[in-house]
Formats: structure tokens, C-alpha cells, sequence
């Protein structure tokens, strides 16, 4: 008997699909941690409120400000959240898979350490 | 000598009786109809526009106004149960038997409910935080009232404009201290719940340095159930022991 050649073509596919299935779990899974990083990001971004850590820089009592601060919180649910949040924010985390909630906060909490650092130094340098 | 009040009830008109037990009807009914918020279930369903991509999420929300724990029962696009209590986040998967606590410095302000909370107070809670009435104006019926910061926060915070039709607060904008719109709110559909009209759909949008529009949200909210006499067994949920929770300060 004699085996077409679309044979060996269709056995060798169904051989090699079991070992792409991976590949392609790996690569929505990059795909899933790229978008929460992004999203991180500019979250970070756009949460840090820049003059606030100028004035927690100045008076070196960055936690009183904070504090202080915390009183304006409720308007973020007035009018959506407009002020910068000391806090994991929960809007974004909403229907948002394991993966990605593990990717955002490391990258969120990462970026925007980075901003408040980078504003703590050049008020130094300004004070200097 | 003193009347006693039998010798009033004889001496007081038809009319008059009438009209006094037609006020307390009234009163009472009003009493009644202002009962306190205890409990609140809601479904609610929000589409969320950035970066050209929309995402759509449904669920429960579910709020306990003397315990201040809000549980939110996400069924699409998964599932996920969410609870907030003070200053601690909780996020339990239950296909993927995965949970998340975060522990913040402050308070965690409760996602959707802060809102409906905030429509409860005076002047949507402005005058607790410090902000004073600059301004008003009535513009085809809409009662536009200017709010500035407080002082010590003017270089922080800008002002904020509420709109008001017919006791329904419709409309608020919030600026950042050069005067550039960053938000608009716009309020929809309201129900009354005791004495206070709670929105039942919010449409949202967030604008970047240059008016252009970073995020669009959309919430709309439905089949209200308000101070349940079941007790509702989700408000009391926890994470169940035998699942590890990852913890994380925030």
C-alpha cells in the first residue's frame, strides 16, 4: 500500500503540535506581563504626584505630608481617581488575571519608587 | 386652669385633626423612606477605554455600610472576589485557588461604593476636605457650583465644578491648579436610596497635559438591593485556609 506524501505532511504536523502548545502558553503569558508592566508604568507615571514629593522632600517628613494628604483620598471616588494614591489601586486590578496582578505590582511599586527618588534627589541637589 | 386633653380633642375642629394626622402620615412615611443605608448589592457592569483598547468587566458589588467592607464579585472576564477593609485589599481566585492580600500605609479607598458614599455627604464631602464654595451659576437649569482647594494644597489640588439638576448631582470637573480640565464625571439614571439620589450609571474620562483623553470608564449599575433582611453570606466571605496567601506591603 502505498502512503500519500499529505500523509507524512499531516503526521508530522500532528506530531509537532503537541510541542508548540507550550510555546504558545509562554508567549500570552509574555504577552499578559508585558501589558501589565506598560500599564504599570504609566500608572506610575501619572499616580506620583511630583509637587507633593517636592514638599515631602523639603520638610524630610514625607509620611506627615502623606498623611496629611490621605484626607483628599474620598474625592478619587467623587470624579474617578485624579490624585496620587498610597495605595494598591484597586480600579486597575479589577477582573485582571493572577499573572498580571503579580507583573503590575512588582513593576508599579518599582516605577514609581524610581520617580520619588529621582524628585527626592533633585530636591537635594536644589537645597544644596 | 389647665385643659385636659380630652377637653382639647373635644374642642378641636373636624378639620383639624384631619390635618394633623395627614402630617404625620406624611412625617412618617417620609422617616420611612429615609431609612438608613445598612446593605447594598448591586450588579454592575464597566467598559474601560486606553490606549485604543477596551476592556469589559461584570460582576456584584456588594457593601456593608457598618462594617465598611465592600466585596466585589468579578464574573467576567473571570472570576474574582475582591474585598476591602480599611487599609487592607483582599483578591481571592477561586478556579485558580489563588489569593493576594496587600497591606497599604493608609486606607483603601473602596472601589465603586466611594462614589455612592460620596454622594450620601454635604456637599459630596468637598467641605470635609477642605474645599470652600468660590462660586454658582444656573445654566439651563443646572445649578454649577465652583469649589476651590483649601489654601495650603492650591499648588496640589485645582478646583472642582459640580453640576446639579433637580437635587441629582450630573456633572463634576475637576482641574489641576493651572485650570486644565484632567477629569470629567458625568452622573446618570439616579435612584433614590433614603434621602440622597445615587447615580446608576457614571461615564468617566481622563485628560493628559494636552486635553488629549487618556482613559475612558463606564459603569452602569443595576438591580439595586438595598437593606436586605437576609443576611447576604458573601459579605462574610474569607479566603479559605487551605488556599496560601501571597501577602504584600503596599
Amino acid at each position: 500500500m502505498k502512503i500519500s506524501s499529505t500523509f507524512h505532511v499531516l503526521v508530522f504536523l500532528m506530531a509537532v503540535l503537541p510541542f508548540s502548545l507550550p510555546f504558545t502558553t509562554l508567549a500570552q503569558q509574555n504577552s499578559v506581563e508585558a501589558e501589565a508592566i506598560a500599564d504599570a508604568a504609566a500608572d506610575a507615571n501619572r499616580d506620583v504626584n511630583k509637587p507633593l514629593w517636592f514638599g515631602s522632600g523639603c520638610l524630610l517628613s514625607g509620611l506627615a505630608f502623606l498623611h496629611w494628604y490621605s484626607c483628599l483620598l474620598p474625592l478619587a471616588g467623587l470624579a474617578g481617581s485624579y490624585f496620587y494614591r498610597p495605595h494598591p489601586p484597586t480600579s486597575r486590578l479589577l477582573g485582571k488575571s493572577p499573572e498580571y496582578m503579580v507583573a503590575y505590582t512588582s513593576a508599579y511599586k518599582s516605577k514609581s519608587g524610581n520617580i520619588q527618588d529621582g524628585l527626592r534627589q533633585g530636591v537635594s541637589v536644589v537645597a544644596l | 386652669m389647665p385643659t385636659t386633653p380630652l377637653l382639647v380633642k373635644e374642642q378641636m375642629p373636624k378639620n383639624l385633626r384631619f390635618s394633623i394626622t395627614l402630617l404625620l402620615i406624611l412625617l412618617l412615611t417620609h422617616a420611612l423612606h429615609a431609612a438608613r443605608l445598612k446593605t447594598l448589592s448591586l450588579d454592575f457592569t464597566r467598559e474601560l477605554t486606553e490606549n485604543d483598547k477596551t476592556e469589559h468587566i461584570a460582576g456584584i458589588l456588594h457593601y456593608d455600610v457598618k462594617k465598611s467592607r465592600v466585596v466585589v464579585e468579578v464574573t467576567e472576564p473571570l472570576r474574582q472576589i475582591m474585598m476591602v477593609k480599611d487599609n487592607v485589599l483582599e483578591i481571592y481566585y477561586p478556579v485558580e485557588k489563588q489569593a493576594f492580600r496587600f497591606i497599604s500605609q493608609g486606607r483603601i479607598p473602596l472601589p465603586f461604593i466611594e462614589a455612592i458614599l460620596q454622594s450620601t455627604q454635604a456637599e459630596y464631602g468637598l467641605t470635609a476636605l477642605g474645599y470652600t464654595l468660590n462660586k454658582h451659576n444656573v445654566v439651563e437649569e443646572v445649578l454649577y457650583t465652583y469649589w476651590k482647594p483649601p489654601e495650603k494644597a492650591k499648588d496640589k489640588l485645582g478646583p472642582v465644578i459640580l453640576g446639579m439638576r433637580d437635587d441629582r448631582l450630573i456633572s463634576a470637573e475637576v482641574k489641576n491648579p493651572k485650570g486644565h480640565v484632567i477629569a470629567r464625571s458625568r452622573y446618570q439614571n439616579h435612584i433614590k436610596i433614603g434621602v440622597n439620589y445615587i447615580p446608576m450609571g457614571v461615564t468617566s474620562s481622563m485628560y493628559g497635559a494636552k486635553s488629549e483623553v487618556l482613559q475612558q470608564e463606564r459603569i452602569v449599575y443595576s438591580n439595586p438591593q438595598i437593606n436586605t433582611e437576609s443576611p447576604n453570606p458573601i459579605l462574610n466571605f474569607t479566603i479559605p485556609e487551605s488556599v496560601e496567601v501571597k501577602e504584600i506591603k503596599w
